[in-house]
């Protein structure tokens, strides 16, 4: 028997009831419509490639893309209807322009450039095609894989292959490999082969029996890889719980793990990631969980492409979307209400999760009775009861202390705490201002040496200006004495010009008094 | 050894004097100034009409300057003030419609290059040397280091500089 990898507090969670149909991939037809969101600021030159009324190819970027921010693509062929650009939303993070496609549902590609042999290529090559192909981490934090993998080459020595959905009724990633283990397995070298890693640690949750088997029977006799198998306890998936169960080591807030020398995949970013090197796609399409928590039948894995309304999606599958229903993205722990059904699916988006609006079950917030459960269920090892308190009291010095900025928002503690205070509501406004003092603080620091630059300029300037004055009044002084022998010169030349002139005036006085006579 | 010994004593006493130095003239900094100083926005623009933000720190805790006059600050800065000095009622003690103006920390300052005519008073003017450009040619303001005073508007001819909002 295999050692089974654990991690400190958590919460063990019965797994749902599981259909065998949520295993096979169901798909989608194409809706008529395709919502692509692109964010955009005035300081990013993230700048559109296609007009109001132009015909495109499935697959085709969309957008040139940043240094922080990836093309996006054209989920099928059809042409532009419409560009809207909303630049008022003052929210930094939101996306501010809205791309409405058309589609004629032909889905005629563009010319895909496939690649055989992909160690022929260098690092650098395959890592630009990664960022046109427009991959970004698919499980959950939207990070360009590009940079990612720019950043690990030469520094991390292992692979950690993300395939856990702690979230009780997410199965996409579970569904994703067992029909695709062999191309995320080929994608698992590419990767290794870009980053020159020496360890792949492919990291699977302990009831998924029959996928443990089936990998390890591909992976046998290659030394490369390694099955790590890990309780099956939420939260297990966030990257630091991850490294903190398998080799013990924390990472502290504004580390990367990559600093630790760990690089960490999901398995759909490493799908993604073969799929646009040897077969030339671009990220187009996603595997989304839908789950009905009223209707378990419901509960299957599709095929989506990214760009589809929600209202779409929702409607082909029969789930009237009134008011009664509250449709979430995210799974039961970690989850964001979708207010605007016109919202389309994202890259980001994994799960969607339905359920029935219980109006009469409201509940009701009680005070803190100091119980203590939460701060035994943190993974994190944080006292979510004591950053409850200075949150309410708004003492950021002391929630500095507590380091509230290493909490991973995973509902946890909310979930275990009896007096039902929701706990993460208050940590995320804490966390926001937490985050705005120390840009702040940064600013402040930047603008205050920016300004002794300045002085020291300044100062810098003034000495070689008075430097240079000594020279130049030196050359004044020359000029000066020069001028004043001009000046004595010509004075020589007036005195003895006026002493002719006197004599002439001498001269003609005589011949007139001569003339007198 | 003999040297190393001599040495060895010898920077002995250097450090034991220099220790003495140390506790005899302390570096005199209030700490009081110092807590107004890093409330300030930093960005030594000038227009509270001193040469700088320690300058001001300094004269609102030794000459009791009023504390609204921070116009990068804004009405934020005046109660973050007011509750560092323990001044109560802000609002009565001053103009009502000077503590109602508005921070503008958050914003910079956009050249509009065409309209430039590069006379370069606004990058001689620009406190943290955010504006780049020498005389006769284009300006142009980096973003990332402008503080957003506004100081430099006030000094162009062509009225060439906009404040964008980020
Ligand atoms: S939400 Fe934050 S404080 Fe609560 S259990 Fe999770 S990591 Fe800990
Ligand atoms: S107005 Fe504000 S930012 Fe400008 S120098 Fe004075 S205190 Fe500093
Ligand atoms: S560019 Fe203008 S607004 Fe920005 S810091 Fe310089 S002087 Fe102030
Ligand atoms: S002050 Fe105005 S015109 Fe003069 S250099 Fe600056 S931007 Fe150009």
């Amino acid at each position: 028997m295999k050692k089974k990898y654990n991690f400190k507090g958590g919460i063990q969670c019965i797994s749902i009831k599981k259909d065998p149909r949520e295993y096979f991939l169901n798909y989608l037809p194409d809706p008529e419509k395709f919502f692509i969101y692109i964010k955009y600021s005035h300081f990013k030159k993230n700048r559109l490639r296609v007009k109001v009324g132009q015909e495109v190819l499935c697959g085709q970027p969309l957008t040139f893309g940043d240094d922080l921010i990836v093309p996006v693509h054209s989920p099928t062929s059809g042409w532009i209807k419409n560009i809207y650009f909303n630049p008022k939303s003052s929210d930094k993070n939101q996306e501010k322009i809205k791309i409405v496609i058309l589609s004629n549902h032909l889905n005629k590609w563009i010319r895909l450039k496939t690649i055989k042999n992909y160690k022929t290529y260098t690092p650098q090559s395959l890592i630009k095609i990664i960022y046109q192909s427009g991959i970004v981490g698919l499980g959950g934090a939207q990070f360009p894989s590009s940079k990612k993998l720019t950043l690990s080459i030469n520094k991390v020595h292992t692979l950690i292959v993300n395939g856990i959905e702690s979230e009780p009724c997410m199965t996409a990633d579970y569904c994703l490999m067992q029909n695709y283990i062999n191309e995320i397995l080929i994608g698992c070298k590419i990767v290794a082969w870009i980053s020159k890693v020496k360890d792949i640690l492919i990291v699977i949750q302990e009831d998924k029996t029959e996928l443990i088997l089936k990998i390890q029977k591909i992976i046998e006799n290659k030394q490369l890889f390694k099955l790590c198998i890990i309780r099956k306890k939420y939260p297990g998936g966030s990257s630091k719980i991850l490294i903190k169960s398998l080799t013990g080591k924390e990472i502290p807030y504004g580390k990367h793990s990559i600093d630790m020398g760990y690089l960490v995949f999901n398995v759909a970013t490493i799908y993604a990631i073969k799929r646009s090197i040897i077969n030339g796609e671009p990220l187009i399409k996603r595997i989304v969980t839908l789950y009905n928590k009223d209707k378990n039948i419901l509960s299957k894995n599709f095929w989506v492409k990214i760009g589809t309304p929600i209202h779409f999606f929702l409607n082909y599958l029969k789930i009237d979307s009134n008011l009664n229903t509250l449709i979430y993205s995210g799974g039961v722990f970690m989850r964001y209400l979708i207010v605007n059904l016109n919202y389309s699916i994202q890259k980001n988006m994994n799960c969607i999760y339905v359920k029935k609006n219980k109006k009469n079950k409201k509940k009701i917030e009680y005070p803190c009775i100091n119980c203590g459960y939460c701060v035994h269920a943190c993974p994190v090892n944080l006292l979510p009861q004591e950053m409850f308190l200075y949150c309410k009291n708004s003492d950021n010095q002391k929630l500095k202390q507590l380091n509230i900025l290493d909490c991973i928002e995973c509902t946890v503690c909310e979930k275990v705490c009896p007096s039902n205070i929701p706990l993460v509501k208050y940590f995320r406004i804490g966390k926001k201002i937490q985050k705005n003092i120390d840009i702040e603080n940064d600013r402040k620091k930047l603008f205050s040496s920016l300004f002794r630059k300045r002085e020291k300029r300044l100062l810098i300037e003034k000495k070689i200006f008075y430097s240079k004055d000594q020279i130049s009044n030196i050359k004044k002084l020359d000029i000066f004495s020069r001028t004043q022998e001009k000046e004595e010169n010509n004075s020589i030349n007036q005195k003895i010009i006026e002493k002719s002139l006197r004599k002439e005036m001498l001269k003609e006085a005589i011949k007139r008094a001569k003339l007198k006579r | 050894m003999t040297v190393i010994l001599i040495f060895s004593i010898l920077s002995l006493f250097l450090g034991i004097i220099l220790s003495y130095i140390k506790y005899s003239f302390p570096i005199k900094k209030n700490s009081v100034v110092v807590a107004v100083d890093n409330l300030l926005p930093q960005s030594q623009c000038a227009q509270c009409g001193y040469s700088g933000c320690y300058p001001y720190a300094k004269a609102i805790v030794k000459d009791s300057e009023n504390i609204n006059k921070c116009i990068p600050g804004g009405s934020d800065l005046t109660f973050k003030i007011a509750k560092v000095l323990n001044i109560e009622n802000v609002e009565k003690s001053l103009d009502s419609s000077a503590t109602k103006n508005e921070k503008k920390i958050y914003t910079t300052v956009l050249i509009d290059e065409k309209n430039c005519v590069g006379c370069s008073k606004c990058a001689s003017f620009c406190p943290v040397d955010a504006i780049i450009g020498s005389p006769n040619f284009m300006h142009t303001v980096l973003q990332k280091f402008c503080t957003g005073c506004n100081i430099c508007l006030l000094h162009c001819p062509t009225n060439c500089i906009k404040i964008i909002k980020e």
